[in-house]
């Protein structure tokens, strides 16, 4: 933390010594204006409401206190401003006296939806959402990493913006979610595309092995993401542009939609140094119940006392139960949350800053589960003059992140614990009651990655006249990691992975990511009524991965396991390369500042499409109409009690190209033993497919923005229908050609349809009580149109190994929804039956595998001003999930709870008693279940501090939280949680293999500002 | 003026933007460190890296497909958990099963793909010299090996996206490439001789003893005795006797550059969570014969086995770590597999020419080595059932099996030794039996991309 303080001091001196220059013109005829900016209502402060005098371009942060001060200010009378995302704005008139200071308090009253809030659209300069036609979620982030025990940015997205679906997979720590906007239309990736501050995010993994208790063998499950190095108490808000309608000009890369990430920034003016430290402490915890695992004790079982100990001295049709997860001491533990942070925000007549750092230690329920990361970011502005001014964004993380064996690999706590069996020892006697290893053999599973991102931004925006604006950004994000998997001679996970003389492999993938953007704006007015904004723009993107591999295989003793020392090494490496240009042009029409109609086009070029660079246009138009300033209409909207009224519409396009080098074909090489030497030979690569295209987005979205009784009640509502064409669909290469691999093109059709709703509301102001609630209603249609080719008519999703062909593509139907029979039923419900065989019908949709609805509810009460409670529900549902872990107890190893009902199955004799038993024998689609669910996603108390017993310690403001995160869960659903996902490193596969469930984060944290 | 300035910057912004876009190839070039495109392929300085793309492909499939035919077939029980393995020890491979197609399916079919082109590619490289350039005689007796081993293998065999030719149109089309081999190799030699070359002449005699063991192996399946019997007739040096095997052939690996696959599936450092080919249940389980060594090993999936594990084999006959003993040597990731031999020509000669002393006498020779009586005047019928047991010794699991049983089925239907196993599939609870699948099926990956089906 000292090293912290020191660099903060050196920023700080840096930006007094700039400042200073600036500020050594101040006038003497001058005073100072002081204030506060509070909740109307309850008159509690807020923090972070940007503070302004427009006449004078000066302004300011409210600290913690909500507090502000503005010196130097010429005497005279000014209107100040103040604005927070979620409050209208508030003015106050102050009249400054020369060396005298003026006092003001500004009261902003909560505002559920503002048509001029500004965002970010990829144009030059800060934008209205009035001149926009399209709907743009934001995510007040700051105020959310206040209040809750989130700890990644995904966690930060879930349940905040309807349209954005996260589908978490596994809770275990560093594992990635999958995010998707208005659900997918492509097949091959529907991940948006991320920016930092105008910076092109990597948003890929982070390099490391997959934990699957094979040493470097590949299992599936799940991966890890560089977004989980972004620091949620970094960020100040987050944009979520939701598809092309929107994103036409982020380009080829954006038909998945766009998230801008806003940084925190210091504030030009300020003059005070806001310091912020935050303590969390607490602990992630297993909540749910472990069910039983059961064993019938039958004769055959009592007369084999070498493998079933505990069935000795007891009768037949004895019942044992138990599970070594929840009996071994070893096997759970209560992580813990260690979160410590301190920021600086400061500012002066022309620059400003932000400096911040964080050291995050996060355990999980498993011994060999942690997720370590260190986090500085430094973020400069510079204004040198009213033309011209400069921001400079930088953020490094250092992360170590410790996974353990993968949840489906044979060697996984999971798995060893539900397919075990009590009573029973298979191989080691130690290992009574869990079907592959013990807990402490898994916990002996080393796999860890050390990563270190670094991303660097700079953007200058100029403006010459008044006219024009123009902004340039350039930046690198830059993610290295060093990947390690270490078996040491003896272990268990070494004789697994067939080495027992131990295994040791590295892995360092790097990314570089190159943004160059430059945008310029030209506004002037055609007459008095109709304004014109023209806007040119050009964005360069490079990105470069390159990774190297290294393996040792026989350790010559445990202290030594560096690879070159291993009796045999092997290495390898890999490379890639992709670059994108892309050029706009927009025009916006404004009439009387409340009609605005835009229309542009973008052209794209990529090196992915090899020698023949192709120019891809991709146009746009939109409409925006704000009805409630219309004179015709503004009685009828007063009337109605409605403040605000804006209609909008959007339509537009966007691409998403292909991997690298897809489009070229080529040959690569090998090494071949050649009797007694080695050479290397010729290999085919890549078929390649050079008439490829990209996937192209086009999207209709509609709907209207509503503020009613005096802002007190907000509705936004959204229909869109967004379709992909040329979607990438990779075909298999028949091998009879000699290119043993896939190659993409350009084939099907898929559509997405939905609406999203938004209504928000202050529903209770009193000054000891307040009560403001958002609902979030999300519904996705979505549908694979045509395959473009005739001929095919289903494809079975690829990489499902414990589902394989239950998931699959069909033309009017959900993308990867579940194809499996039904079983057949007589009138009495009883199974039909083919001798010993279920009777099942031919395959039929039986529905899609993520959800189609979401529902989130969100309510914040504030008690006496300085408690406030905020609680979050998260629904999903109208969506199937395969219990695999289910489906295997009960088919093959006979010890779930239904096989051991006495009433289903005769313990004694093993006769069957109900029919259903049948089914649950060998129908594996008969674990199909409703993955409905509603969870608890966050709740919290804060408690502000009284003033005087803040001040008492020097500081502005305190405040305490205890918060917890996925507390409760009701779900008819049998499995642990149905939102785990067994593939989560799949694109589409989804199935509940062994996946550790979403566990419980509770956790304590203390807020100071000084 | 106002509007000039404004003109005059939109002008700007333009100007940016065109030069953005008239530099933008240079801007979107990109390397790739990983590949060669194929216009390269007419560089005289690749032409031993595409001979080694022949030898290395066929090496890759013919390790792999050596392994799971042994599974598909008796020679081996599968204890993997996962089910497309099971499903290969069934007969039961669906047209999906990745675990096939990845691994015996694509990999010959790349095999087949690289000689060919690289056989049409060096006929043009060479020019003149091709006629006796043994780097093309080797691409030919290798493209004859794999299409050998298709026919052998494979239920149909599509060519080029074709429609699918049966084994022995396969077998006719192995036939050509070996007398290629011969031809080209024969040349090769004579130059050899004429420059005092004694590596070229070895290599040529190498060559030209591999393709008349291909061929005759190509003959004898498709029933063509005579063509087969004077191909193997024609091996040099050729089998004297158990101490002196004559002519052998042999595919090569290594630890640190391609390991053996068989090596995980049975050695014993592979370790018991690998391990998942034992001879439980197969007509080798408890077999006492040193070319077939079985020790006791744990294995993956320890509910199916018995105290202390099944058997497992070490190094067969055809493995170069092969040591002569009951208890025999591991098998390594190093260890070589036999291709083709003098040995296999004698067989071959053994079933071409049916019952003779000659044939009674090297059949009761190789019984010898697994301390079997000698046959006496064994009738026609006990000699072939005899030998084919034998033979199922001699070339254990290194892929002669599937071959020989689908010849069998072939040539002498009414047999009833060294069939194909049928009936419940041992260790199963649910009534599973063995499927009826004797090659290994097209799978949809060729159904749905080849307009010929």
């Amino acid at each position: 933390m000292s090293r912290l303080r020191k660099l903060a001091g050196f920023a700080l001196a840096i930006a007094a010594t700039i400042g200073l220059q600036v500020d050594f013109a101040a006038a003497q005829d001058t005073g100072t204006i002081r204030g506060r900016v509070q909740e109307a209502a309850t008159a509690r402060p807020l923090s972070g409401a940007q503070v302004y005098i427009p006449e004078l371009d000066r302004g300011g942060l409210a600290n913690a206190s909500g507090e502000f001060l503005l010196p130097n200010i010429p005497a005279g009378t000014y209107t100040v401003t103040a604005e927070m995302i979620g409050y209208s704005r508030g003015e106050a008139q102050v009249t400054v006296t020369a060396g005298e200071v003026a006092i003001t308090s500004i009261q902003l009253s909560q505002q559920a939806i503002s048509i001029d809030e500004i965002v970010v659209t990829g144009t030059a300069g800060a934008v209205s959402k009035r001149t926009i036609g399209n709907s743009i979620a934001t995510v007040d982030a700051a105020a959310m990493t206040e209040r809750t025990a989130i700890s990644t940015l995904t966690e930060l997205l879930q349940a905040k913006t309807p349209g954005l679906t996260l589908l978490p997979n596994s809770g275990t720590m560093g594992t990635a979610a999958d995010m998707r906007i208005r659900g997918a239309g492509s097949l091959i990736n529907n991940s948006p595309v991320i920016y930092v501050d105008g910076v092109r995010f990597n948003d890929g993994g982070i390099g490391t092995f997959t934990p699957s208790g094979a040493g470097a063998t590949a299992f599936s499950g799940q991966t890890t993401s560089a977004l989980a190095n972004l620091n949620p108490n970094d960020i100040e808000s987050i944009e979520v542009i939701k598809g092309p309608a929107a994103a036409t000009l982020y380009g080829a890369e954006a038909a998945n939609g766009v998230i801008q990430i806003i940084t925190k920034k210091g504030s030009v003016g300020q003059q005070s140094l806001q310091w912020n430290a935050r303590f969390e402490y607490g602990a992630n915890d297993w909540d749910l119940e472990i069910p039983d695992n059961y064993t019938v004790c039958n004769e055959a079982k009592i007369a084999a006392p070498g493998t079933w100990p505990g069935c000795q001295g007891v009768t037949p049709g004895t019942i044992l139960r138990g599970n070594p997860l929840r009996d071994d001491p070893a096997a759970l533990r209560s992580g813990m949350v260690r979160k410590q942070a301190l920021s600086l925000r400061g500012g002066g007549e022309a620059y400003s800053f932000y400096i911040a750092g964080e050291n995050v230690d996060e355990e999980g329920v498993f011994f060999n589960n942690s997720d370590e990361r260190r986090s500085i970011r430094a973020n400069f502005s510079l204004q040198p003059s009213d033309v011209l001014d400069f921001t400079v964004t930088s953020s490094y993380n250092r992360g170590m992140l410790r996974l353990p064996v993968g949840d489906e690999a044979a060697q996984g706590m999971l798995l060893s614990a539900f397919r075990g069996r009590p009573g029973r020892i298979t191989g080691d006697s130690l290992n009574a009651g869990w079907a592959t290893t013990r807990a402490e053999q898994a916990n002996s599973y080393d796999n860890s990655t050390k990563s270190d991102h670094l991303t660097l931004g700079a953007t200058a925006n100029y403006r010459p006249f008044g006219w024009l604006t123009n902004r340039v950004t350039v930046g690198l994000d830059y993610t290295s990691s060093l990947a390690q998997i270490l078996s040491l001679p003896g272990s268990t996970d070494a004789d697994y992975a067939g080495t027992p003389d131990g295994f040791v492999a590295q892995r360092v993938p790097r990314t570089y990511i190159y943004t160059v953007d430059y945008v310029g704006n030209a506004n002037f007015d055609l007459n008095e009524d109709v304004s014109s904004t023209t806007s040119v723009g050009f964005q360069y993107n490079y990105r470069h991965f390159e990774s190297i591999y290294a393996s040792g295989t026989g350790l010559a003793a445990e202290p030594l396991t560096q690879i070159d020392l291993a009796q045999l090494t092997r290495g390898s490496n890999s490379y890639s390369d992709a670059k994108s240009l892309g050029l706009f042009l927009q025009e916006q029409i404004g009439w009387k500042n409340r009609l605005f109609v835009t229309g542009a086009v973008r052209m794209d070029n990529s090196s992915v499409f090899g020698d023949d660079i192709e120019q891809i246009f991709y146009p746009k138009a939109q409409v925006s109409y704000v009805m409630s300033e219309e004179p015709t209409f503004s009685n009828f909207f007063d009337r109605i009690r409605v403040n605000e009224f804006r209609l909008r519409g959007a339509w537009g396009q966007a691409g998403q190209a292909p991997p690298p080098y897809v489009a070229t074909q080529t040959y690569t090489a090998g090494r071949v033993v050649l009797g007694e030497s080695v050479g290397s030979f010729l290999r085919t690569l890549a078929y390649g497919n050079p008439d490829l295209e990209p996937e192209r987005g086009s999207e209709l979205e509609l709907g209207f923005d509503l503020s009613a009784f005096d802002n007190r009640l907000g509705l936004e509502l959204t229909y869109y229908n967004k379709t992909m064409d040329d979607v990438l669909i990779t075909r298999p290469i028949p091998a009879s050609t000699g290119w043993v691999s896939s190659r993409y093109v350009n084939l099907g059709k898929t559509k997405n349809t939905g609406f999203e709703v938004l209504l928000s509301g202050s529903i209770l102001e009193t000054p000891r009580f307040a009560w403001t609630s958002d609902l979030s209603i999300a519904t996705n249609s979505n549908e694979l149109v045509s395959f473009g080719d005739p001929s095919l008519e289903v494809l079975s999703v690829s990489g499902a190994s414990y589902s394989p062909g239950y998931q699959q593509h069909r033309p009017g139907y959900p993308l990867a929804g579940f194809w499996v029979p039904s079983v057949q039923r007589n009138a009495d419900g009883t199974p039909v039956m083919n001798g010993a065989a279920v009777a099942l019908t031919e395959a039929r949709f039986q529905g899609p595998a993520v959800p189609t609805k979401e529902i989130s509810f969100s309510n914040t009460f504030t008690l006496f001003r300085d408690f406030q409670v905020f609680a979050l529900f998260d629904y999903k549902g109208g969506h199937k999930v395969f219990n695999y872990k289910e489906y295997n107890r009960c088919r093959f190893q006979d010890n779930c709870a239904r096989m051991a009902d006495p009433s289903n199955v005769d313990p004694v004799t093993g006769e069957v008693l109900n029919p259903e038993v049948y089914v649950w024998r060998q129908v594996p689609y008969a674990y199909l279940e409703d993955g409905d669910f509603i969870k608890l996603r966050d709740l919290s108390l804060t408690y502000s501090l009284p003033q005087n017993l803040v001040q008492r310690v020097g500081a502005n403001a305190a405040s305490i939280t205890l918060a917890g995160h996925n507390l409760a869960l009701w779900s008819d659903y049998s499995g642990l949680d149905p939102e785990v996902n067994g593939y989560g490193n799949r694109s589409f596969v989804r199935a509940d293999v062994y996946a550790v469930p979403m566990i419980r984060r509770m956790t304590m944290s203390v807020n100071l500002s000084f | 003026m106002r509007l000039n300035n404004r003109i005059r910057g939109r002008l700007g912004v333009l100007a940016i933007a065109a030069v953005a876009l008239a530099g933008c190839d240079d801007l979107l070039s990109v390397e790739n460190p990983g590949a060669i495109e194929p216009e390269e392929l007419t560089n005289p300085q690749y032409t031993q890296l595409m001979v080694n793309g022949v030898i290395g492909e066929f090496q890759n499939f013919f390790a792999y497909t050596s392994m799971y035919s042994s599974a598909f077939t008796d020679e081996f029980r599968n204890h993997h958990v996962y089910f497309e393995n099971r499903d290969i020890d069934m007969r039961d491979v669906g047209t999906s099963n990745g675990t096939y197609v990845i691994y015996v399916w694509n990999t010959m079919h790349r095999s087949r793909f690289m000689s060919d082109s690289i056989a049409s590619r060096l006929t043009t490289l060479l020019a003149d010299s091709a006629s006796s350039d043994l780097r093309l005689a080797r691409v030919y007796a290798y493209g004859g090996l794999t299409y050998t081993f298709m026919g052998e293998n494979l239920c149909e065999v599509p060519i080029n996206m074709g429609p699918g030719n049966s084994p022995q149109q396969v077998f006719d089309m192995a036939l050509p490439r070996f007398e290629n081999a011969l031809a080209i190799a024969t040349a090769g030699r004579q130059v050899g001789v004429q420059r005092a070359n004694e590596g070229m002449i070895a290599s040529a005699d190498s060559l030209i003893a591999l393709a008349h063991v291909g061929a005759a192996r190509a003959a004898l399946n498709n029933g063509d005795f005579a063509t087969a019997i004077a191909h193997a007739e024609a091996v040099s040096p050729a089998y004297v006797s158990p101490e002196d095997e004559g002519f052998t052939f042999w595919a090569s690996f290594e630890e640190n550059v391609f390991n053996l696959p068989m090596w995980q599936a049975i050695a014993t450092e592979a370790g018991g969570g690998n391990r998942w080919l034992s001879v439980l249940y197969t007509p080798f389980d408890s077999l006492q014969d040193p070319r077939i060594p079985l020790v006791q090993k744990t294995i993956m999936n320890a509910e199916l086995t018995q105290e202390g594990g099944p058997l497992v084999p070490n190094a067969p006959s055809s493995y170069s770590t092969h040591d002569g003993t009951v208890e025999g040597a591991d098998v390594t990731r190093s260890t070589d597999v036999r291709i083709a031999s003098a040995l296999e020509a004698r067989y071959i000669i053994a079933e071409a020419e049916g019952l003779n002393a000659e044939n009674l006498a090297f059949l009761n020779e190789r019984r010898a080595i697994g301390n079997k009586d000698p046959l006496v005047a064994p009738s026609a019928d006990e000699y072939m059932a005899a030998l084919r047991t034998e033979r199922s010794i001699e070339f254990f699991a290194d892929g002669h099996r599937l071959g020989d049983l689908r010849r069998y089925d072939s040539l002498y239907p009414n047999r009833t030794d060294n069939t194909w196993q049928t009936g419940p599939y041992p260790g199963s609870t649910t009534g599973e039996v063995y499927g009826t699948q004797t090659c290994w099926p097209v799978p949809l990956s060729e159904l749905e991309g080849n307009p010929n089906y």
